[in-house]
């Protein structure tokens, strides 16, 4: 039996094992994502060297939600380099739920890219005026990541506008205090954009799997992101990218991951493997409950972990000893 | 996942394992490893009828191993089918708990 076969064995069990599990809610605070089937579940997973693994409803399409922030962070890097970036947003986990109204008091920046202040602070950056060329730019970069078209949902997106006085109100409040420029409406039309994207789990998968592949995408071989930044990506998805559920998720995943509203998180396994899950009831903290267990599951089974004892810390150390 | 404990000559205690030593069953056999590892020296576990092993499943050998070790006992392995042998070779577990394929021999490096 191969090795994929394996993975393939544990996937397919993993989620016939939680495909039952009827806990959480559906997200109602957008209503269009109230519409989700709560009974979806997918499982998809891609090796760097372009091997794909799929269970259960892989093909269903849900918006990207929060797990646009690492990709946004990213492209800001690229765009403006780590010393502009970091004058905008912080790396600090802040502890508080996803949409805390909070800046770090000592900095006046949000406390990291992987909450609602940061990504909408990195939205700023990376919008242009009028609009629509920066939402196009993500869209596109999203595109050459996960292999193929995807396109804005519409409604989520107008459900998000409206109802998203939260943001709104966050984004006044760093314009406020000066971390972001007055372009209030562009910039939140840009972040509401890049979270209203639709994906699938094998979308998700390869995105991650680009990642860990030092930005080229492992099927298409397209280069996608400037590898010199991932670093730095994955880490503040390894501290932050669950919110206030991260340093649970560190102790018992031990992955960088991002998770988002619609029910999707996205794990990275570095240099070696894209790992997403939709399901879309989530539990208090706002993750997906399915996606939490067959997530610790896959890392369980697997040695995923950054501090399993068959990690091996550095390959290069390695050769030096 | 069977676990049975049968005690040979010469004081071995040979662990007979059999079926998947994954998520679902590593924590039974993490706690009957447990208690061979708290009273015995000489220890064989037969991984001949193990079909998958994975990470949490190679802890539940690892950490009895080191235990029996630390107290100057010897644990060895038998007869991993290709995956397992696979699993024990690339974590390097190998190294820390030697394996052997044939009865005799295992039994030979317990004495």
């Amino acid at each position: 039996m191969s090795e994929l076969s394996h993975v393939e064995q544990i996937v397919e069990h993993i989620y016939q094992k939680y495909r039952n599990i009827d806990e959480g809610d559906v997200a109602t605070y957008i209503p269009e994502l109230a519409k989700a089937n709560p009974e979806h579940f997918g499982i998809c997973l891609v090796t760097v060297d372009g091997r794909i693994v799929h269970a259960g409803e892989w093909e269903q399409e849900f918006t990207i939600q929060s797990i646009c922030k690492p990709f946004a962070f990213q492209m800001a890097l690229e765009q403006f380099g780590r010393d502009d970036t970091l004058k905008r947003v912080g790396v600090e986990p802040s502890g508080e739920a996803f949409n805390s109204i909070e800046l770090d008091p000592k900095t006046m920046r949000p406390f990291n890219p992987m909450i609602n202040a940061g990504a909408i602070a990195i939205s700023s950056l990376i919008k242009t005026e009028p609009p629509e060329l920066g939402v196009q730019q993500f869209v596109a970069r999203m595109q050459v990541a996960a292999g193929r078209p995807l396109r804005i949902d519409q409604a989520v997106l107008a459900s998000e506008s409206l109802t998203g006085n939260r943001n709104r109100a966050i984004a006044y409040l760093m314009l406020n205090c000066g971390v972001i420029d007055g372009e209030v409406n562009s910039t939140l039309e840009q972040y509401f954009s890049q979270c209203s994207l639709l994906v699938n789990c094998q979308d998700l998968a390869m995105m991650a799997a680009t990642l860990a592949n030092m930005g080229t995408n492992p099927v298409t071989h397209e280069r996608v992101f400037d590898f010199q930044y991932i670093k730095d990506v994955l880490t503040v998805m390894f501290t932050c990218g669950l919110y206030d559920h991260a340093g649970e998720w560190a102790y018992r995943v031990g992955l960088p991951a991002k998770s988002g509203v619609a029910g999707g998180i996205l794990g990275i396994v570095n240099r070696q493997l894209g790992i997403a899950v939709y399901s879309p009831k989530l539990d208090a903290k706002g993750n997906s409950v399915r996606g939490i267990l067959a997530c610790r599951d896959l890392a369980n089974e697997l040695g995923l972990h950054a501090f399993e004892f068959t990690n091996i810390g550095s390959n290069f150390m390695q050769s030096m000893l | 996942m069977a676990i049975t404990t049968e005690e040979l000559a010469g004081g071995i205690t040979r662990v007979i394992l059999e079926g998947r030593l994954d998520v679902e069953n590593s924590p039974a056999v993490d706690s009957s490893m447990k208690v061979i590892a708290g009273g015995r020296n000489l220890v064989l576990v037969d991984l001949r009828n193990v079909s998958f092993l994975g990470s949490m499943g190679l802890r539940s050998l690892v950490a009895p191993a080191l235990v029996i070790r630390g107290r100057g006992g010897k644990m060895v392995l038998l007869g991993p089918n290709e995956m397992v042998a696979k699993v024990l070779k690339v974590s390097g577990v190998e190294n820390m708990i030697p394996v052997h394929h044939e009865l005799q021999s295992a039994l030979a490096a317990l004495q």
